[in-house]
C-alpha cells in the first residue's frame, strides 16, 4: 500500500468540512493516495495531555498502530493534530519503557505499536512538490495573501522541526507557486488564541483581531492558514474582531488546501461555507 | 563583514517618541549581540543603554528582542541571526510585554510581582530541615531539574501572546516557578500554591509554545503548565472554565472517540454560553454547526479499554 493514512481531525469533520473536501481534491490531483480509517480517534488536542499524560500517549499510539498495521504514514490537515501526534510519537520512539507500557494497554485492543509510523502535515507534504506551479492553469494574481502559520505547525522544534520557526517560508513559497502575491505581515507567526477561546474569550479575540488588522494594513485582500483551528476564529469571529481592532475589514480567510485547489482550477472547494464570503474576491479575480 | 544594527532608542526624559538609530560594525565569527552592544556603547555612542552582567547565559540580565524574537544578547551569535534572516541588518529592541525605562532597559516590576505571588521559596515542615535530611528520589529530582534551571530572564513572558493581551495573566515564568515548588516533596504549601495558580491564569495559557521555543535554558514552561493543570485536575483543586473544559473534553473522547463540541462549550462556559448564540446561528446557516449527536468512531470499545487502563 502506498500513500497516506488520512487523519482529518475533529474540526474538519463538520465545522471545517470544506477543508476535508479541498484537501482530498488537491491530493487526488497530485496523485497522493489517501486511505480513510473510521476507527481513528481524536488525538486529544493537547487537552488530554493536560489531564493525563499516559492516556494521551495511549490514544495516539492506538492511531499510530492502526496506520502501521497497513504500512502507512499518517497525513494530518490540522496543526493541533500535527503537534499532538508528533509529540506523542517522539516520546514513544525515544522512551522504550513508555512504548512497552503503552503496548501493554494496546494489547487489550489487539494492537501493537512498533514505532515506525511517521506523522506528516499537508503543508509540508505540499512543499515536496517542486513542480506545484505546473498544476496552475490560471495564476491567482488577484490574491494578495497574508500568510498565517498557526503556532502548532512550527513550535516547538523538538517535536516538529520542519523549518526554522523564527523565519519560515513554506507557506509563502506555496502561495507564490499558485501565482498569488504573499504579503509580508509581522503577525504571521502570532497566536490566534484558539486553545483558550472556550475558557477565556476576550484575550483570544484581541490576539485574532491584531492578526487581521495587520493583514489589512499591509494591503492583503485575504488570509491563508494551514490550521482549521485558526480558520475557525479568524473567519467565524470576524464580526467581533472588527470592533476590537477598531478598523473596518472584511477579509476572506482560506484554508491552505482551498487556495491551492483554486490555483489548480478545482471546483467544489466549499467557499459557500465561509462566514466571511470570498465571493467578491473570487468574482473580481475571474475565478467564479 | 559589515553589519548594520538598527537599535530602538527612547529616553522618556527628552524624547517625545521612540526612534531607531543605525550603527555599523565590522563583524567576525564568534561575536555575540552583547559584544556588539558593548562595542557600540564604548566606541560609537555612550548614551546607548542596556543591561548586562555575566556574559555566560547564567544571570538572565541581557535579554533583548532581536529581529522580533526575544533572546539573551550574550548567547546570540551575530552570524546565526544573519543566517536565519539572510540579511545584514539586525533589529534590536527591548523585550516585548514590558514598559520601556530607557532604550533596551525595561521595567520588570510586574514580572517580579508575579513571581513573588508564587512564593518562590521552599516552605518545609517547621524545623524538619534542622532535624534530619529530607530524602528525594532521583526521579523526583529529575522531574524538577528543568524548572530549577530557570534564570528568570523574562524571555518566556516577553514571548507569550497571552501576557501581551491579558495583564491579569501571571505568565509562564511564575507558573513554572510554582510547579517547581508544588512538585518538591519537601514543600508543605501545595494546596495554597494550587489555589494561587488557579486564580492567576493557569488555564489562560493557549499552547502557543513560544516560551518553550525561546527559553535559553530549555526550561519548557508550557510543559510545567500542563503538569500543573494535571495536578489541579487530579486533586480536584478547582472548578472553573479551565477545569470544566479539560474534564468534558476527556469525557467526550471516552463517550464518542472524539470531543462533543456542543457540550464542550456549554459545560465550559455554563450560562455564558448564551453569548456565543449569534455565532451558533451563523454556523448553523453555513452548515457548520457541530453535531448534537456525534457518531461514535469505529471500534470505540478500544478507547473504553484504554480509558479503563488509566482509571479515567
Amino acid at each position: 500500500m502506498s500513500g497516506y493514512a488520512y487523519y482529518r481531525g475533529c474540526l474538519a469533520q463538520k465545522v471545517a468540512k470544506e477543508l476535508d473536501t479541498a484537501a482530498k481534491k488537491v491530493c487526488e490531483k497530485l496523485g497522493i493516495e489517501l486511505f480513510d480509517f473510521e476507527e481513528f480517534g481524536c488525538c486529544g488536542a493537547g487537552v488530554i495531555a493536560d489531564k493525563d499524560f499516559m492516556l494521551n500517549i495511549a490514544i495516539n499510539a492506538r492511531n499510530f498502530a492502526i496506520a502501521e498495521e497497513k504500512g502507512l504514514n499518517i497525513m494530518v490537515i490540522c496543526n493541533t493534530c500535527f503537534l499532538t501526534m508528533r509529540e506523542a510519537n517522539h516520546r514513544l520512539k525515544t522512551d522504550s519503557k513508555l512504548l512497552e507500557q503503552t503496548n501493554k494497554v494496546l494489547s487489550e485492543c489487539g494492537l501493537i505499536y512498533k514505532g515506525t509510523t511517521k506523522i506528516e502535515h499537508f503543508l509540508f507534504i505540499l512543499r515536496k512538490f517542486s513542480t506545484l506551479g505546473d498544476y496552475v492553469p490560471k495564476p491567482l494574481d488577484a490574491f494578495k495573501v497574508a500568510t498565517f502559520y498557526g503556532c502548532q505547525a512550527l513550535r516547538p522544534t523538538e517535536f516538529l522541526g520542519e523549518e526554522d520557526p523564527e523565519n519560515p517560508s513554506t507557506l509563502e513559497e506555496i502561495i507564490k507557486k499558485m501565482g498569488a502575491i504573499a504579503v509580508y505581515n509581522e503577525s504571521r507567526l502570532n497566536c490566534c488564541g484558539f486553545h483558550s477561546f472556550a475558557v477565556k474569550e476576550k484575550p483570544t479575540l484581541k490576539l485574532a483581531a491584531e492578526i487581521l488588522k495587520d493583514a489589512k494594513l499591509k494591503g492583503a485582500n485575504c488570509v491563508v492558514t494551514p490550521s482549521p483551528c485558526c480558520h475557525s476564529i479568524l473567519d467565524g469571529y470576524q464580526g467581533k474582531l472588527k470592533k476590537i481592532a477598531g478598523i473596518k475589514f472584511e477579509i476572506p480567510v482560506f484554508h491552505l488546501a482551498q487556495l491551492v485547489g483554486l490555483g489548480m482550477g478545482l471546483d467544489g472547494l466549499g467557499f459557500e461555507r465561509h462566514i466571511v464570503s470570498p465571493k467578491k474576491l473570487l468574482q473580481e479575480g475571474g475565478y467564479l | 563583514m559589515n553589519v548594520t544594527f538598527k537599535i530602538f532608542r527612547f529616553d522618556p526624559s527628552k524624547d517625545g517618541e521612540p526612534y531607531y538609530k543605525n550603527y555599523m560594525l565590522d563583524i567576525d565569527k564568534g561575536i555575540t549581540i552583547l559584544d556588539c552592544l558593548n562595542e557600540i556603547k564604548w566606541h560609537q555612542d555612550g548614551s546607548l543603554t542596556y543591561r548586562r552582567s555575566c556574559r555566560s547565559a547564567v544571570c538572565g540580565t541581557c535579554a533583548v528582542t532581536v529581529n522580533h524574537h526575544a533572546r539573551l544578547a550574550c548567547k546570540t551569535q551575530v552570524v546565526d541571526i544573519i543566517s536565519i534572516y539572510n540579511t545584514k541588518e539586525i533589529l534590536i529592541e527591548p523585550l516585548k510585554n514590558h514598559e520601556v525605562i530607557r532604550d533596551l532597559v525595561v521595567n520588570k516590576d510586574m514580572f517580579w510581582d508575579g513571581l513573588k505571588k508564587m512564593k518562590p521559596w521552599l516552605l518545609p515542615e517547621e524545623k524538619s530541615v534542622f532535624k534530619k535530611p529530607h530524602k528525594m528520589l532521583a526521579e523526583q529530582v529529575a522531574e524538577l531539574e528543568k524548572s530549577i534551571d530557570c534564570i528568570m530572564c523574562g524571555i518566556c513572558n516577553a514571548t507569550c501572546d497571552i501576557v501581551a493581551v491579558n495583564p491579569k495573566y501571571i505568565g509562564p515564568c511564575a507558573l513554572t516557578k510554582a510547579y517547581r515548588f508544588i512538585e518538591d516533596n519537601r514543600d508543605t504549601c501545595k494546596i495554597e500554591r494550587l489555589k494561587i495558580v488557579n486564580k492567576n491564569g493557569l488555564w489562560d495559557c493557549t499552547h502557543s509554545y513560544g516560551c518553550v521555543e525561546r527559553c535559553p535554558k530549555k526550561v519548557e514552561p508550557a510543559h510545567a503548565i500542563s503538569c500543573l493543570r494535571a495536578i489541579v485536575l487530579e486533586q480536584k483543586a478547582g472548578f472553573n472554565p479551565g477545569t470544566r473544559h479539560a474534564e468534558i473534553f476527556t469525557k467526550g473522547i471516552k463517550w464518542y472517540g472524539k470531543p462533543h463540541e456542543v457540550l464542550l462549550l456549554a459545560f465550559t462556559r455554563l450560562l455564558a454560553t448564551i453569548l456565543v448564540l449569534p455565532l451558533g446561528i451563523k454556523l448553523f446557516i453555513h452548515g457548520k454547526f457541530p453535531a448534537m449527536f456525534p457518531k461514535r468512531i469505529k471500534k470505540h470499545k478500544d478507547i473504553k479499554e484504554i480509558y479503563k487502563a488509566y482509571n479515567q
